[in-house]
């Protein structure tokens, strides 16, 4: 409520100031007279199409000037805009074949090997139990025990 | 026979006929872009008078009008390769925007020149002031108690230009947030802000001297 008391209050002594500020915005309207004078300017056009003109000589110059400099080395130039294209489409070249060398050093040992099918490894290999599988890993074998009886009884 | 709109523009001497066919904005400007000058005259003589009326809103003096007018001509003219037209954008369009902006670019300078210029107001102009808030108090409408434009432009002269284009172009020109922030090239959200802070800008100079 006092806040609402306030911001009334506040546009209220605002309210002057705010006519006057557009009176003094719209004060700097001017008649159409005045505006034609303005338009109709002795000379305005002319101005305008030198202005224009010698902003055009002005470019052409400073171009004609960027010219003069390229001319004498033109031959030069192209033939380093040959240079930097062979350069750079070499250097392109280079880091592709570079890349995929790297890409191939990266690979694990495993990765390099040629990978065999699995039937291949155990190839040979006579099948195994689980017990045996678990005593080989416990480092137990069962000729190992018999062959430590063997020599309790010697 | 069909008549290009050259030939349309020109009469037998060479000369603009104006009186005969009247070609649109997009027909001349496409014609200045193939390098003929009388279309931009046609130009020219069609949109002076719209320039200088959008000139005399930021300045007073006739010299500055005048000079407005011949930088957003030539500006104008270097830049016709960058107006679409069409259902774009209006030629006139086109144009006032690059007068707003030269009309800115003037304040800008004018305003980092001489910005002590109007430091002080004559007591004359401090108490004519006043009495046309004494008028405006009492509520009495007069009609001709204009403050003068010498006045207005000392008191506007202390806003920024930022400040005086946004009030200009929002109260006189009666442009919307979207178009002042498209022809200065400003977010909306920085138009509306902007025109919040020359709003509190005017109170406080005017306040200033009441």
């Amino acid at each position: 409520m006092f806040d609402f008391i306030w911001k009334q209050t506040k546009a209220a002594k605002r309210q002057p100031i705010d006519r006057l500020a557009d009176e003094l915005l719209c004060s700097g309207e001017v008649s159409e007279e005045e505006i034609a004078a303005a338009a109709n300017a002795p000379f305005l056009q002319r101005r305008i199409l030198v202005q224009i003109e010698e902003e055009k000589r002005r470019q052409s110059e400073a171009a004609e000037r960027w010219l003069m400099v390229v001319r004498p080395v033109r031959y030069a130039v192209a033939a380093m805009i040959v240079i930097a294209i062979t350069a750079i489409s070499g250097m392109v070249y280079l880091k592709s074949q570079l890349s995929k060398q790297q890409l191939a050093s990266r690979k694990t040992p495993n990765e390099r090997r040629e990978r065999v099918p699995e039937t291949q490894l155990l190839y040979g290999v006579s099948a195994l139990s689980n017990d045996e599988v678990l005593l080989a890993l416990m480092g137990w074998n069962t000729n190992e025990k018999s062959r430590g009886k063997d020599e309790a009884a010697k | 026979m069909n008549q290009t709109a050259e030939e349309k523009m020109l009469s037998s001497n060479g000369q603009p006929n104006t009186q005969v066919y009247q070609p649109s904005d997009d027909e001349l400007v496409t014609l200045v872009c193939a390098g003929e000058t009388a279309a931009f005259t046609l130009l020219f003589e069609r949109y002076r008078h719209y320039v200088a009326r959008l000139a005399y809103r930021f300045f007073q003096r006739r010299e500055q009008v005048e000079e407005v007018i011949q930088q957003s001509f030539v500006t104008a003219y270097f830049s016709l390769g960058s107006f679409r037209g069409g259902n774009q954008m209006s030629f006139v369009a086109w144009l006032s925007r690059i007068t707003i902006r030269t009309c800115y670019d003037e304040l800008r300078r004018i305003y980092r020149r001489a910005e002590s210029q109007y430091d002080n107001l004559t007591e004359d102009e401090v108490s004519r002031l006043n009495k046309r808030l004494q008028d405006l108090r009492t509520g009495d409408d007069v009609e001709g108690a204009m403050i003068s434009r010498d006045l207005a432009t000392k008191l506007l002269a202390r806003l920024s230009p930022e400040d005086r284009m946004v009030l200009t172009l929002f109260n006189l020109e009666n442009y919307t947030v979207a178009e002042i922030a498209e022809a200065m090239g400003w977010s909306v959200p920085k138009v509306k802000v902007r025109a919040s802070r020359a709003r509190e800008a005017l109170r406080r100079v005017l306040y200033k001297f009441l």
